[in-house]
């Protein structure tokens, strides 16, 4: 409990909760840093952009995504929204560094208190879904060569069976 | 199915009962109506409204019993009361008693709809960031306090559940306390009127989820790694062992 409180607060100081450990992936590219404060964007807005996308398919989404993506200079609020794009259900691990890139530094653009807290906690999501994909391909090699040691150990098993009878 | 906050109207007058529906749609609120307070529980019990507006004075039960219950049902549920026997000591009395507004009869409708809108906006996104900063300002054992405090919060109002969830699902969360935040945050974000802490509800939830998703693996991988280093060590257990993995249970697998 202490040292998820002392995380806790960094966390608070700290612009982001990213989870430790996660690699730097294929598609996260260093943005420029955020200098404009976005005073204007609020969460109202995220909301409604939220609620048009959410009526999109996955097709839709990565195409509206794409399109902004195309945008030179997007404002903050455009960053977010893309973010939020890139890191939907079933985003690949490189649409899942797009996201973050796009996130990096971008809480101290936005002037509304109640945005900042929303950039923190989808940088936390965006951390916590590269992780876990991570994770879970990282098992699942394990699985794989646990699987193959296995059938392996049992053709071999199988081999020395058959020998006696070979011998007769 | 509509996304407008939804406002219960108890009242035993129906004729009032239907005017006062006709102004809150007209503001953009779903209204409901219950002629009683027994009619308003039942409506609560199957459908919670995000605010509810009863007059003081019914039969059966009157408004600040209905208050009352309400308020042991669902601390969060803000309820208005409108009376036309209002008087000042009444609503100071009715306010202290945790009542969110008093409004004595005959009364403007633009008074009505902006308190119905403070009263579905109460709790917002930075109420929580300002929560959860002076947390932080303070030392551990308060810290650790304040999350025995809301453990022990019966009933546990949304805004309660939002905030001991934000503080059990930091970094370095274990096990038990993600899993304790999921509960948490089923069906909380339509308790709340604000769409900003709506929004945040649904992306928490979902980082929750995960996180609790990549516990699961990293508890697999460590579990393989392990029937592994055993194989590199020649153990005879080695064909029995590497049938089961054992991952915590009753969860639901994400992708």
């Amino acid at each position: 409990m202490t040292s998820r409180m002392v995380a806790m607060g960094v966390c608070l100081v700290v612009s982001g909760c990213t989870a430790t450990g996660t690699q730097p992936l294929k598609g996260q590219q260093a943005m420029a840093p955020v200098k404009v404060v976005d005073s204007a964007f609020t969460l109202k807005q995220m909301d409604g952009f939220v609620q048009k996308s959410e009526r999109l398919d996955i097709t839709g989404r990565r195409a509206e995504a794409k399109r902004m993506q195309g945008k030179p200079d997007p404002a903050p609020g455009d960053r977010l929204k893309m973010a939020y794009l890139l890191s939907l259900e079933n985003a690949t691990l490189d649409e899942l560094g797009q996201a973050q890139a796009q996130l990096d530094g971008l809480e101290t653009a936005f002037a509304d208190p109640e945005t900042r807290l929303y950039v923190r906690l989808l940088q936390r999501m965006v951390a916590a879904e590269t992780a876990q994909r991570q994770d879970k391909k990282r098992a699942d090699e394990l699985q794989e060569k646990l699987k193959q040691i296995k059938e392996l150990e049992l053709e071999l098993m199988k081999r020395s069976q058959a020998k006696p009878a070979e011998v007769k | 199915m509509s996304t407008n906050p939804t406002v219960l109207l108890v009242d035993d007058d129906p004729e009032l009962l239907r005017l006062l529906s006709m102004r809150l749609h007209a503001a953009g609120f779903n209204a409901r109506t219950a002629l009683s307070g027994e009619q308003a529980l039942a409506f609560i019990g199957a459908s919670r409204p995000q605010v509810v507006i009863t007059d003081l004075r019914m039969e059966g039960l009157d408004g600040m019993t209905l208050f009352h219950r309400i308020h042991q049902m669902d601390p969060d549920l803000p309820v208005i009361v409108l009376t036309a026997h209002g008087t000042i000591p009444d609503a100071v009395d009715a306010t202290r008693r945790g009542v969110f507004g008093f409004l004595t009869k005959p009364y403007e409708a633009p008074e009505l709809i902006a308190l119905v809108k403070r009263a579905i906006a109460r709790f917002t996104l930075d109420q929580l960031n300002e929560y959860l900063q002076k947390l932080m300002s303070q030392d551990i054992a308060a810290q650790q306090a304040e999350i025995k405090r809301l453990q022990h919060l019966d009933p546990i109002g949304a805004s309660d559940r939002l905030k001991l969830a934000c503080l059990l699902s930091l970094e370095n969360a274990s096990w038990e306390d993600l899993v304790q935040a999921r509960t948490l945050l089923d069906e909380l974000e339509p308790l709340f009127g604000d769409p900003g802490t709506r929004l945040y509800v649904r992306l928490l939830q979902r980082a929750v989820m995960l996180e609790t998703a990549c516990q699961r693996e990293k508890q697999r991988i460590a579990e393989l790694e392990e029937m592994l280093s055993r194989i590199k060590g020649n153990d005879p257990d080695l064909m029995q062992g590497s049938q089961t993995t054992a991952l915590p249970q009753s969860e639901n697998q994400t992708k």
